[in-house]
């Protein structure tokens, strides 16, 4: 009988034993977060983002433009790539600093076959003429970088 | 009399086919057909700039096709500030920022901004010149800061 209560008493003192290790696991360490072990020294600001270049807008560049002379009405090939997503302005500026023509806003995938000059051009060859393209964004127009082509006019 | 006849007739003969084939060389035609020269210059529609580092940006062409000799220039026409700098404007705000701009290193000068060149027959998306921008320069107020930048491509005389 004497032996049975101390098995019995064993059990119990084991049992409180595992208990409380378990308890004191539970506390000391469960409850506490982890260190996050990626964090490191703190250095100021770094970048988040990287180069942002992504979007681009395709220009179309030619060699020549043929014009006859003494008309206003013209036929040309001027187009803004479907692969853009911006308007193109469009605007032909004479080596001499004259505006010869310009376009309103010119939707990605559209192009102008025929324009009307603001007056007709004598005939000749005339090198540097710039065919200016101005680029706007499509939600609000505001303006992207742009560019300039410079081709030989030749009037015939 | 009979022989000399022959002759005559036969140097007749020979007088008349040199004069038709005179005839037909003067009449020669040349065909001509002529494939002007096009690209597609790709540049970045808009670029933002990183802080503390430099930011690059790349100009490229696609579907080139130059005749033989003929070069193109880029050029950095409108953006410029001073040599080697552009300068960002605050949106709605008075403030400046500005920024170096390199290519291969070295400031873009005003006076000759050459961006790059490119010549050939090359219908790949091709990489002409790289532009390397330096992180904003100034007082750093809250806000967007923006310039545009104008590329202009030109055949070299």
């Amino acid at each position: 009988m004497n032996s049975k209560k101390k098995q019995i008493a064993m059990i119990v003192v084991v049992y409180l034993i595992v208990f409380f290790f378990f308890w004191l696991s539970k506390t000391t360490f469960l409850d506490r977060m982890e260190i996050d072990s990626s964090a490191v020294d703190w250095e100021d600001r770094k970048e988040t983002e990287k180069n942002s270049s992504s979007e681009t807008i395709a220009i179309p560049g030619f060699e020549t433009v043929r014009f006859n002379a003494k008309e206003t009405s013209q036929l040309v090939n001027f187009h803004n790539p479907e692969t853009n997503e911006c308007y193109f302005k469009l605007t032909m500026i004479h080596s001499n600093g004259t505006v010869l023509w310009e376009s309103n806003l010119i939707e990605p995938g559209k192009g102008i076959y025929s324009i009307n000059l603001k007056a007709p051009i004598e005939k000749g060859e005339y090198e540097k003429v710039v065919l200016k393209y101005e680029c706007f964004t499509l939600t609000d127009q505001s303006p992207l970088n742009g560019s300039e082509i410079n081709f030989k006019l030749i009037v015939t | 009399m009979k022989k000399g006849m022959m002759s005559l007739l036969y140097l007749c003969a020979i007088g008349t086919t040199l004069f038709i084939s005179r005839n037909i060389h003067a009449e020669e035609t040349v065909v001509e057909y002529e494939v002007t020269g096009q690209y597609t210059l790709v540049i970045p529609s808009r670029v933002t700039l990183n802080t503390n580092s430099s930011t690059t940006m790349a100009i490229k062409t696609v579907n080139r096709n130059l005749e033989p000799d003929k070069e193109v220039e880029v050029l950095l026409t409108d953006g410029l500030a001073y040599d080697g700098e552009i300068e960002l404007t605050r949106v709605n705000a008075p403030g400046t920022l500005r920024s170096s701009i390199k290519v291969e290193g070295n400031g873009v000068k005003a006076t000759n901004p050459i961006i790059g060149k490119f010549s050939g027959f090359v219908l790949e998306e091709t990489e002409i010149a790289s532009i390397e921008f330096g992180a904003p320069q100034g007082q750093r107020l809250a806000g967007v800061y923006d310039t545009t930048l104008t590329f202009a491509a030109s055949y070299i005389d």
